[in-house]
């Protein structure tokens, strides 16, 4: 195998290891979201806002490892 | 029971590319051709070949007496200075779908301006007109965005129709090119921009870009407000083309299917899914459409809301 | 703007603001990572001008993220006032 070849591999495992990642933690945090807001449903509008804050900074972090994984395979 | 099914491979795939060709159209057919040569190690690249923009347009009943030509050979231009003005596939659907809403809607306008209630035809094209004001132009941008209506109701139809018309046989998504998208996204950016300077003035719409902060900062916040301008019509260019290339390409690769296993059994199977995906396309041609112009109202509502908020971070 | 989050289009409206801005500091950092390694080949100094883009880029989406929640949780305590 050709080293040109590990870096298309790494390029592929590191983009789905991250968006496992970014799944388990926007699943986490939607769900949390979910149950505060069915506990106090006058709080939803709040609740809500904190949770996309949230969810885009995980995001953000996702964006990031996807990039580096893009330069990768275009290397 | 089987032992209509267990020929020889060979015969079950003419069998199967001879009733292919009579009842599809001539993508299925290049497919079971290319099985035929044996082999289906490129299937997918040669799936891709019937979405991927080409210069033959497939007629019904035409063949080209040239094997190495599919179709009807549409117009081929020299290079104008590097960039290619041959007209193509989606070109022509593009064409056609704009000539569909110049003659189909001024034929409703004349229709509807002479009766008061409007009835049929008039009537349904009436309704979307009246969803778009209502439900798209009027909650996102107020009053204020009705002077933008005839954009978003051209961006609207014209992105409708250019779905649509991937949906009949031998037809082509124009849509699903990522140049067009592009394009229309290129469009809707300098609509955003332009509807936020005529609200905001051109001294607020400046100001707004470089973000407020301390002068020392504008070399790195000016270069990242801008790069922010360009994400959201970039995001819709991704989006509409990524949802029509998507459908096609399943329902492709699920008739697809029946070549990969060389046996007629797969065919109820695939062909039911991929009429349920053909319908779940129907919806998603309607879908992109209204999203297409939800977003682009609504990035430009929320420019023009800046000023009477204040623009004060 | 009547009961606003009923339905879907009122929910992709009020969370239309937030679309992009997870997307902002990824690309903020792509952008000074490519600034940085254009002025590493024009002045000879590989790598160090790509890591301080990378550096500044991060920063700078971050800054520019916080900016943009502040205002935005702001603009919303204020609707939220008005509302009531």
């Amino acid at each position: 195998m050709e080293s040109l070849g590990l870096g298309y591999l790494a390029a592929g495992i590191g983009a789905g290891v991250s968006i496992i990642g970014a799944g388990l933690g926007i699943g986490k945090l939607a769900a949390a979201a979910m149950e505060a807001s069915g506990r106090q449903p006058e709080a939803a509008g709040q609740v809500r806002t904190s949770m996309l804050i949230a969810a885009a900074l995980i995001e953000g972090a996702t964006f990031f490892a996807l990039a580096i994984c893009i330069i990768l395979a275009t290397k | 029971m089987f032992s209509w099914i267990l020929l020889s491979d060979k015969k079950v795939h003419q069998a199967v590319a001879d009733t292919v060709h009579a009842v599809t159209d001539s993508s299925a057919h290049a497919v079971a051709e290319h099985g035929a040569h044996g082999g289906d190690e490129n299937l997918f690249t040669q799936l891709l070949h019937h979405i991927y923009d080409s210069k033959y347009l497939e007629i019904p009943f035409y063949h080209n007496p040239d094997p190495n030509k599919h179709g009807f050979e549409l117009m081929q231009f020299e290079k104008w200075y590097g960039i290619d003005f041959s007209i193509t596939k989606h070109v022509f659907f593009m064409w056609l779908a704009s000539a569909v809403l110049i003659l189909v809607l001024s034929w409703v306008a004349r229709k509807n301006l002479k009766n008061r209630v409007p009835k049929g035809f008039g009537n349904l094209v009436e309704v979307f007109v009246v969803f778009v004001r209502d439900e798209i132009v009027l909650p996102n941008m107020g009053k204020g965005g009705l002077k933008y209506l005839p954009y978003l109701l051209t961006n609207f139809f014209f992105i409708l129709v250019m779905n649509l018309l991937g949906l009949i046989p031998y037809g082509a998504s124009a849509t699903g090119n990522v140049s067009v998208t592009a394009g229309l996204a290129i469009i809707a950016f300098i609509m955003i921009q332009l509807s936020a300077i005529r609200a905001q003035g051109f001294g607020h719409y400046l100001a707004h870009l470089t973000g407020g902060v301390h002068w020392a900062l504008w070399p790195i916040m000016i270069p990242i407000e801008v790069l922010g301008l360009f994400t959201k019509p970039f995001a819709l260019c991704i989006r509409l083309f990524a949802n029509m290339t998507g459908g096609h390409i399943v329902i492709l690769a699920l008739i697809g299917l029946i070549f990969v296993f060389k046996s007629l059994a797969v065919a109820p199977v695939s062909v039911t899914f991929a009429l349920g995906i053909y319908m779940l396309e129907l919806f998603v041609a309607f879908l992109q459409a209204y999203i297409f112009t939800m977003l682009t109202s609504l990035f430009m509502g929320l420019g023009m809301q800046m000023e009477s908020h204040g623009h004060r971070h | 703007m009547k009961n606003e989050e009923n339905n879907a289009a009122g929910m992709i409206r009020s969370v239309a603001p937030y679309l992009t801005l997870g997307i902002q500091i990824a690309a903020a950092v792509v952008l000074f990572l490519f600034v940085g390694k254009y002025a590493d080949d024009v002045l000879g100094t590989k790598p160090w001008l790509m890591v301080a883009g990378i550096v500044v880029g991060f920063a700078g989406g971050m800054i520019h993220f916080f900016r943009e929640v502040v205002a935005l949780s702001n603009k919303e305590e204020h609707e939220r006032i008005t509302k009531n």
